[in-house]
């Protein structure tokens, strides 16, 4: 009797369990439905189309093969964009390294006050407007922006200088909003680094520069590759600064799907240079992952 | 012998303060680049000329005035604020769920489930357009108001689910043990004691939303309709042929926006941590 009662109690106590799960997933539902209904989905018609062939007026013809990815391997002027892609993206995230540090380095070794303050003034332009951003470098590089402005009056120059328009000003506009995405990870990571292991290199005679090089910036190598990563991801999908800071010869990889897509109606084409994208993104987490290891990246955050 | 050490010693503060300094003036470059470009399109603004020039002559609000007559660009603000405020309801509602959901279970696969939740945040906003786009196309739907809702809600609901689910792990769950073995249900447990504990991080959650919805342009391009054009389709359209003082008048407005409401969500979420701390205080 007694047996059975704890029996009925242990069963009721599971079923309660589980139904206080089920309760969760239900409201996990409307979140995962809508990733899977509106993103998920649409990539496997995105693949599909990707196979197919354009027909007249932007139609899409049932007829499959591999010759959308063809002509983009093929086609140098295309396969140029997705180099150009990577290239912009390494050489943003390498400026963005090189200048981000040493503030990154700066922010974790201040005290409190200061250091919120200037947090909270790395994570305003983080939320201020992108294209905002992009098209204030128009004001101060254009032909009659600040820059040349100044250079003529000061009568450094008679004709205007060509500064905007070219590889440089992309990868001046794109350093300019991926900063914070690269300050932010390596402060974070140098912020929670165990401080008697600094101490102790120092009263073990090691100066100031040899404990840096060696305690605290190898310990800050996670928050380093979060922001690589993070910085490398999104340049090179970026869409706007090519597109308002670029020249005919700086187009991307995400321009080009949008040309495709909403100007020449050939989307068999965009969606093979799509999932081109989404291959390449998918290959730089991977080997993120194989040579870094991603859960350190998250575990350093 | 004595003499030399403190030399030496005097040096090496020196040098010391003088590598603080190195690092301070590296930091402020790097902040006045950040901030400068903005800055210029706000004191533009309020320039008579459409020519970069400072100091500025005279503070005029010209540009303002025409900026107001302009029916379309108005008209493209009001669209901007309408999609934002739609689309931070939905994501608020489907976010803050996920969230609950997602820190009260445990199940395989979770570090997965996770994974698809914050993949719209990942993906390039094109990806998610054309994805959309050629899925309503394929349905025989025509691009409409509610698909940008639907589209925004996808772009930012992530973003509400982080911040909530942040503020979940620090609630003190048997409070709402308390209230169920009080004789409240589940329903009348989340409504009265789980939400009020929760919603600055909702509201939070829900400005960040507002906030990235208002600037969103990438994707959007892919679902707009010439009458619900949104603000940064519009500039983007107006730069492409002239560079005018309207865009800095419009440019004022959204750094001002999306600088004040994430500082506000800030504000609530250190206010609640604040709360805790004190109450924490209290408690020892």
């Amino acid at each position: 009797m007694q047996i059975l009662k704890s029996k009925a109690i242990v069963k009721t106590l599971v079923f309660l369990r589980k139904h206080k799960n089920a309760n969760n997933f239900l409201i996990m539902l409307p979140s995962a439905l809508w990733v899977i209904c509106f993103l998920f989905i649409p990539l496997i018609l995105i693949f599909v189309y990707s196979f197919s062939t354009r027909g007249e007026g932007g139609t899409i013809v049932a007829s499959y093969g591999l010759h959308n990815y063809e002509h983009f391997i093929t086609t140098s002027i295309y396969a140029r964009t997705i180099i150009k892609s990577i290239i912009i993206g390494f050489e943003v995230t390498l400026v963005c390294l090189i200048v981000g540090y040493l503030p990154a380095y700066y922010l974790a070794r201040l005290t409190t006050t200061r250091r919120v303050i200037l947090i909270i003034l790395l994570i305003v332009p983080f939320w201020t407007s992108v294209i905002i951003r992009t098209y204030s470098w128009m004001l101060v590089l254009g032909n009659r922006g600040a820059i040349n402005y100044y250079l003529m009056k000061w009568g450094l120059i008679q004709e205007p200088l060509r500064l905007l328009f070219n590889e440089a000003s992309v990868i001046l506009g794109l350093v300019h909003i991926m900063l914070p995405f690269m300050i932010l990870p390596i402060f974070t990571c140098i912020d929670r680094l165990d401080a008697s292991l600094v101490d102790a290199s120092k009263s073990l005679g090691a100066g100031k520069i040899r404990t840096f090089i060696e305690i605290t910036l190898p310990l800050s190598l996670p928050g380093v590759s979060a922001g690589c990563l993070l910085v490398f991801i999104i340049s090179v999908g970026a869409f706007l600064t090519p597109a308002m800071l670029g020249g005919p010869k700086d187009t991307m990889i995400a321009m080009l799907i949008q040309q495709n897509f909403l100007m020449l109606f050939d989307w068999p084409f965009g969606s093979a240079a799509a999932i081109i994208y989404l291959i390449l993104v998918l290959i730089i987490v991977y080997f993120f992952n194989r040579v870094i290891g991603l859960d350190k990246i998250w575990s350093g955050r | 012998m004595v003499r030399s050490l403190a030399i030496e010693m005097e040096i090496q503060t020196k040098m010391k303060k003088f590598k603080f300094n190195g690092l301070l003036v590296i930091t402020a470059l790097v902040y006045l680049f950040l901030f400068l470009p903005v800055i210029v399109v706000i004191l533009m603004s309020f320039h008579p000329d459409p020519i970069v020039s400072f100091p500025i002559p005279r503070f005029t609000l010209k540009w303002y005035k025409i900026f107001w007559e302009d029916y379309a660009l108005i008209q493209s603000l009001k669209n901007s604020f309408v999609l934002g405020i739609c689309s931070a309801v939905v994501s608020g509602i489907i976010g803050t769920l996920a969230a609950i959901g997602f820190v009260r279970s445990q199940f395989k696969g979770k570090q997965i489930f996770g994974a698809i939740i914050l993949s719209p945040m990942i993906l390039s906003g094109i990806i998610t357009g054309i994805a959309l786009l050629s899925f309503i196309n394929y349905l025989n739907f025509p691009k409409s108001f509610p698909l940008q809702v639907v589209g925004h809600a996808l772009l930012t609901f992530p973003y509400v689910f982080l911040v909530v689910q942040t503020q979940l792990y620090g609630l003190d769950r048997s409070i709402e043990e308390a209230s169920m073995n009080l004789g409240a249900n589940e329903l009348e447990t989340f409504f009265y004691i789980t939400l009020p504990n929760i919603l600055p991080s909702v509201i939070a959650g829900m400005l960040f939303g507002f906030t990235i919805s208002i600037d969103e342009f990438v994707a959007t391009q892919c679902w707009v309709t010439p009458s619900t054009e949104t603000m940064p389709i519009k500039i983007f359209s107006m730069l492409r042929y002239e560079v005018t003082p309207k865009v800095n008048v419009l440019g004022t407005i959204i750094v001002l926006v999306t600088i004040t409401l994430p500082l506000v969500a800030e504000k609530l979420i250190a206010r609640k941590i604040n709360v805790k701390l004190s109450r924490e205080k209290k408690n020892k």
